[in-house]
C-alpha cells in the first residue's frame, strides 16, 4: 500500500503546498509597508520641438532627484520608474505617454540624482504641442519576487505639482 | 506491465478508464472556471522571450486577470496580435483615450527592448486596441514554464510523457 514512491509523492506534495502557503503569507507583509518617496523633478529644457509629417515631436531634458529607497521592500525584484507627459488635445483625446523610464534593481540605486536626463522617448502629437497644458506624472511599478495579487498597481504621483 | 493489464477484470478496467476520464474532465472544468473568474481568454501564459528581463525571464508562468475595467500606463499587460499565435507580455508606455473606454488605444514596449512594439503589431495597426488585450499579471511562478518550452521544442518528448502518464493512470490501483 505505502510503497516508497507513494511516500515520496506525499512528502513532496506537502512540501510544495506548505512553501506556497508560507510564500503567500509572507508576501502579505508587503501590503503594510509604508512608502514615503521623495521626488523633485523639473523640466530643464525643451531640447527640440520640430514638425515631422505634420506632427509635433518634442525632446526634453529632465532634472531628476528621486529617493524611492523607502519603497524598496524585501519582496521587490525591481522598481520600474517612469516619467510621463499627460495632456488633453484640442479634439479631446487624453494622451499619456512615457518620456523617460529607468529600471532600478537594488535599494541603493533607488536613490537617483540625474541633473540632466535626456528624454528616452520623443513626445509625438499630430494635433500640435504648442499651448498644450502638460502635466508630468511620475510612476513607479514594483515588480515583486513573490507576486500574488489580482491587481498589480502602479503608483502614481504628480511629478511637478 | 502487459500481464498486469490482462489480469485486470472487465469491471476494474471500466473503473480505471472512468477514473482517467474524471481526471481529464476536472482539468477542463478548472481551466474553464479560471477563464470565467479572471475574464481572460487564456488565464495562464508562459513567458517565451527575454524582452521583459529582468522582471520576467523565459520560462516564467504568469497568471492573468482581465476583470479590471481600465488599464493604465506603466502596467504590464499580455496581448494578442492578429496573425500571431503567441501572446506577448510587455509594458504599456503610452495611451490615447477618447470619450469612451472602448476608444482607448495603447502602445507597448518590452523593458529589455530598444524600440517600442509598433513593428510587432499587425500591418496597418499602429496601436493596440482594448480587444487585443488578454489581461494583466496577477500572479507569477518562476522557471516552471521551462518544461512546456522544452516539450514544445521536442514534440516526441511531449507525446511520450502524455502516453506514460495515461498508461500509469490506467494501471494504477488504489
Amino acid at each position: 500500500m505505502h510503497t516508497f514512491w507513494h511516500r515520496v509523492n506525499a512528502v513532496v506534495t506537502l512540501a510544495i503546498i506548505a512553501l506556497m502557503v508560507l510564500a503567500a503569507a509572507a508576501s502579505v507583509t508587503d501590503e503594510f509597508h509604508v512608502c514615503e518617496p521623495k521626488h523633485d523633478v523639473s523640466i530643464a529644457a525643451v531640447e527640440r520641438l520640430v514638425s515631422v509629417d505634420g506632427a509635433d515631436e518634442a525632446y526634453f531634458a529632465i532634472a531628476l532627484d528621486l529617493d524611492l529607497r523607502s519603497c524598496w521592500t524585501w519582496n521587490t525584484k525591481q522598481l520600474f520608474v517612469s516619467l510621463a507627459a499627460s495632456y488633453v488635445t484640442p479634439s479631446n483625446v487624453a494622451h499619456d505617454a512615457f518620456v523617460y523610464d529607468r529600471i532600478v534593481t537594488s535599494k541603493t540605486d533607488a536613490n537617483l540624482t540625474i541633473p540632466r536626463a535626456r528624454s528616452k522617448y520623443k513626445l509625438r502629437e499630430p494635433e500640435g504641442l504648442l499651448g498644450a497644458e502638460i502635466e508630468w506624472i511620475l510612476r513607479w511599478h514594483q515588480v515583486r519576487s513573490i507576486h500574488w495579487s489580482p491587481y498589480d498597481p502602479v503608483r502614481v504621483v504628480n511629478a511637478i505639482p | 506491465m502487459i500481464s498486469e493489464l490482462c489480469s485486470l477484470n472487465r469491471r476494474q478496467l471500466v473503473l480505471q478508464i472512468l477514473g482517467l476520464g474524471l481526471v481529464i474532465t476536472s482539468a477542463l472544468v478548472i481551466w474553464r472556471s479560471l477563464v470565467y473568474l479572471t475574464n481572460s481568454e487564456s488565464p495562464m501564459v508562459v513567458v517565451l522571450s527575454g524582452s521583459m528581463e529582468p522582471a520576467f525571464f523565459r520560462g516564467d508562468i504568469l497568471f492573468l486577470n482581465h476583470s479590471k475595467r481600465s488599464i493604465s500606463v506603466g502596467e504590464v499587460i499580455v496581448f494578442n496580435i492578429e496573425g500571431r499565435k503567441i501572446p506577448i507580455v510587455h509594458r504599456v508606455i503610452s495611451s490615447y483615450s477618447g470619450k469612451t473606454l472602448n476608444n482607448t488605444n495603447y502602445l507597448t514596449k518590452g523593458d529589455n527592448n530598444f524600440g517600442d512594439d509598433t513593428v510587432l503589431y499587425a500591418a496597418g495597426q499602429p496601436t493596440l486596441s482594448t480587444d487585443n488585450i488578454v489581461g494583466g499579471v496577477a500572479a507569477f511562478i518562476p522557471c516552471i514554464g521551462r518544461i512546456t518550452i522544452i516539450m514544445n521544442d521536442f514534440p516526441i518528448l511531449k507525446y511520450s510523457v502524455i502516453g506514460i502518464l495515461c498508461f500509469l493512470v490506467v494501471l494504477s490501483r488504489d
